[in-house]
């Protein structure tokens, strides 16, 4: 009889393994679209009945959902971390820096380059016809011109530059969010598998965690730790983010540079999308809008030096003919717009056909007066650098980003080859789950039966 | 490989943006009809392209400029062709008045076209052409030449006026007012007042020293005629060597920058054929799973 009640017994337990199974099979199913979700299986172990006994020889107790395993693939994922740091680095290097091209686009016809030529072409007209207003009014006009796409420039970079600053903050926030987050679920996690007995007692809370470090990980870089109780310690350069004793904080310094909050010291930042914005916040833009500057006070120096000792024809004479401190700032002498005359042309006072000053001023288009000792580059050349500077960077940014991709896309699909639900084989999971689960069912009638005889028609002799 | 069905999504998804992308850029291309759209397409070659744009301007300018410079040069040769007419006319009255007798009516009549010689010379002498003296070196917005009662006085300079011909070259284009071994159009003008003064006063020295002085007039203005036509011709050839530059600029910087239209729009046909054809494939690809199979 005893076996008979073992019989109703492995019989329960296979509907309860089964069942657990099929439940499993339909949170993979579910999940199938869950970005990051790795799919899980149920562990069935056999149970095994007393030993030792030998005649009769004890069979087992059936079957055990032992618990859930989690097709977790951490040496992938570390892979990937590492990947997405790097191409979200790139990537927002490229797509900042391509805003800055965008008001720099050449070639134009409209841009600072051809501001430029018209600029220097107003005064080879000025040294064919020195004497007509209305060729002196020109030139000033295409200054005008040219100190406003300068400006424009400025005001456009000086504006994705004070973006940045916003975005610092947020990412950095952002860190500090996560972490504390992360905080919460270890202390959650290593709770359940306290409970547990041992890990696999909180699986979707692993899950979630997990895609908390890949969202970390596209914003700055760090090292993972997860020890056996489930604590996961992440650390960034030398120190703790998450530890022990919980999410430690970061901020940003006087300078805005990222600090620990407990010791100040510098956070070491190598990788993602902080890194990028500390780099265009500190640099690279900074780059570009110091050349806009020495483009600006190269134009005012070198023009300023050949016009202050000419002479307009109304017998003025040094003059400047741009103001400003800055490309901000640099703009057309006021008093040349008002009167036009004042603009120096020749080199002699009293000599209106002489036209030196304004060939001098016309030359400096290819006369090399910047960038060195002696210098090398005429005022052209070094915004033609600049430009190809931009330019440069700006195809090595969105190099790195296409090549990380490449990497990234692979490690996707190894990770899902892993882990990924693949819906074919979860059904055909269900079928064989539930195939088991009837026939659970019917073990449990034929001992059912079998109790029945013994219990209800035994013993009824000519009853 | 295990696959499964988010894989095959994901390729489906990236391979559809990639060519989704690339026809994108195709189309830009062809609607723009341009290769070179941002420094970052290219960098060398965009430098390349501003610097070609530079030296187009450059050319373009300088080549209406010429037109100007070409006007002062024709406009000083009409006028030195005409002043040299004026002297020969003056050299013929001159010679009357010395080779046979004259009555006093005729002297008086002679006296006064000598009188109006002298005042055509004064004129041509002062030609303003576009609100700028001709001979009046750098003094250009002052009349160089001044009638007084015994004199002729010269306002102008003897500088040059310099004109830019072609990048960092610049040329003399303007002839004084006493240009010339012998005082130019000053000296001309000086003899014609002697003239016109002995003629009206019966002084036959007078007019024997114009006969011989009046050929130094005439060399001088060959000379500043040959100048001249020296200038000329170098205008016109090196508007002619611009005109060629700005042909071969032109088509310089189409390479660079410009698509070549017919390259580009099959390009672009591909790229559309390309992505119709991902689409389909998609359509296919999703799979189908047991689901459909099974009862």
């Amino acid at each position: 009889m005893s076996g008979m009640i073992r019989g109703l017994q492995i019989g329960i337990s296979a509907l309860m393994a089964q069942q657990q199974a099929i439940n499993v099979t339909s949170q993979n199913i579910a999940n199938i679209n869950t970005p990051g979700y790795q799919r899980q299986r149920v562990n069935f172990r056999e149970l095994s009945g007393p030993s030792g006994f030998k005649n009769p020889p004890v069979i087992g107790n059936g079957v055990h959902a032992q618990g859930i395993m989690r097709f977790a693939t951490p040496f992938i994922d570390e892979q990937l971390r590492r990947q997405r740091g790097i191409g979200q680095d790139a990537a927002t290097m490229e797509n900042s820096l391509r805003d800055v091209e965008s008001v720099l686009t050449e070639p134009s016809g409209t841009g600072i380059n051809a501001g430029l030529d018209a600029f220097w072409q107003a005064w080879q007209d000025l040294s064919v016809q020195p004497v007509e207003q209305s060729t002196r009014v020109t030139l000033l006009q295409s200054g005008n011109q040219l100190a406003a796409s300068i400006n424009e420039a400025h005001n456009f970079i000086q504006n994705l530059h004070d973006n940045l600053l916003s975005q610092v903050d947020t990412k950095v926030q952002r860190i500090n969010d996560i972490a504390a987050e992360v905080a919460d679920l270890n202390t959650q996690i290593t709770q359940a598998n306290a409970r547990n007995g041992g890990p696999g007692g909180a699986v979707s809370l692993e899950q979630q965690r997990d895609s908390l470090f890949f969202e970390l990980s596209d914003i700055v870089n760090f090292r993972l730790a997860i020890d056996d109780n489930g604590m996961a310690r992440i650390t960034i350069g030398n120190n703790a983010l998450v530890d022990d004793g919980g999410a430690r904080p970061i901020q940003l310094d006087d300078n805005g540079a990222p600090v620990w909050s407990a010791n100040g010291r510098k956070l070491a930042v190598s990788s993602g999308q902080l890194n990028a914005l500390l780099d265009l916040r500190d640099t690279a833009i900074p780059r570009v809008m110091g050349q806009l500057d020495t483009l600006a006070l190269g134009l005012r120096d070198r023009v300023n030096e050949l016009h202050r000792q000419g002479y307009g024809i109304d017998g003025s004479s040094g003059l400047d003919f741009f103001v400003g401190e800055d490309a901000a700032t640099f703009a057309v002498n006021p008093d040349l717009l008002a009167s036009p005359s004042k603009v120096a042309s020749g080199a002699r006072p009293n000599s209106l056909g002489d036209i030196s000053v304004a060939l001098q001023v016309a030359g400096l288009a290819t006369t090399p007066s910047m960038d060195g000792d002696p210098p090398t580059l005429s005022i052209n050349g070094f915004f033609r650098s600049s430009v190809t500077d931009l330019g440069l960077r700006i195809q090595h940014a969105s190099n790195k980003h296409e090549a990380s991709s490449t990497v990234f896309n692979h490690l996707t699909d190894r990770r899902q080859a892993v882990s990924g639900v693949s819906m074919d084989e979860e059904v055909a999971n269900l079928l064989s789950y539930e195939k088991a689960f009837q026939a659970g069912a019917r073990i449990i009638n034929v001992v059912d039966e079998m109790l029945d005889q013994v219990i209800n028609r035994m013993g009824l002799v000519g009853r | 490989m295990r696959i499964t069905d988010r894989m095959v999504i994901n390729h489906t998804i990236s391979q559809l943006q990639q060519e989704r992308q690339r026809l994108g850029d195709a189309q830009t291309r062809v609607a723009t009809g341009r290769r070179l759209l941002r420094p970052s397409d290219n960098p060398a070659d965009v430098e390349r392209a501003l610097t070609l744009a530079s030296e187009l301007a450059t050319v373009q300018n300088q080549a209406t400029n010429l037109g100007t410079t070409r006007d002062w040069l024709n406009g000083t040769e009409a006028a030195l062709g005409n002043f040299n007419d004026l002297m020969i006319r003056a050299r013929n009255l001159a010679l009357k008045a010395a080779n046979s007798t004259n009555s006093d009516d005729e002297l008086a009549a002679m006296a006064s076209e000598a009188n109006g010689v002298l005042q055509n010379a004064l004129a041509i002498a002062n030609t303003n052409q576009g609100g700028y003296y001709l001979f009046a070196g750098q003094q250009v917005r002052t009349a160089p030449f001044k009638e007084e009662s015994n004199a002729i006085i010269y306002q102008g300079d003897n500088q040059e006026m310099r004109h830019l011909v072609e990048l960092g070259q610049t040329m003399p284009v303007n002839i004084t007012g006493v240009a010339g071994d012998h005082g130019g159009l000053l000296n001309g003008l000086t003899q014609l007042k002697a003239l016109q003064q002995a003629l009206t006063a019966n002084d036959q020295n007078g007019v024997q020293d114009f006969l011989k002085q009046s050929e130094s007039v005439n060399k001088d203005i060959y000379v500043s005629l040959s100048t001249v036509g020296a200038r000329i011709q170098r205008i016109d050839r090196t508007a002619a060597r611009l005109q060629q530059r700005d042909v071969d600029l032109k088509q310089l910087y189409s390479n660079l920058v410009d698509a070549d239209m017919a390259t580009t729009i099959s390009e672009m046909n591909a790229e559309q054929q390309a992505y119709q054809m991902a689409l389909a494939a998609s359509a296919r690809a999703i799979p189908r799973s047991l689901l459909d199979y099974i009862r």
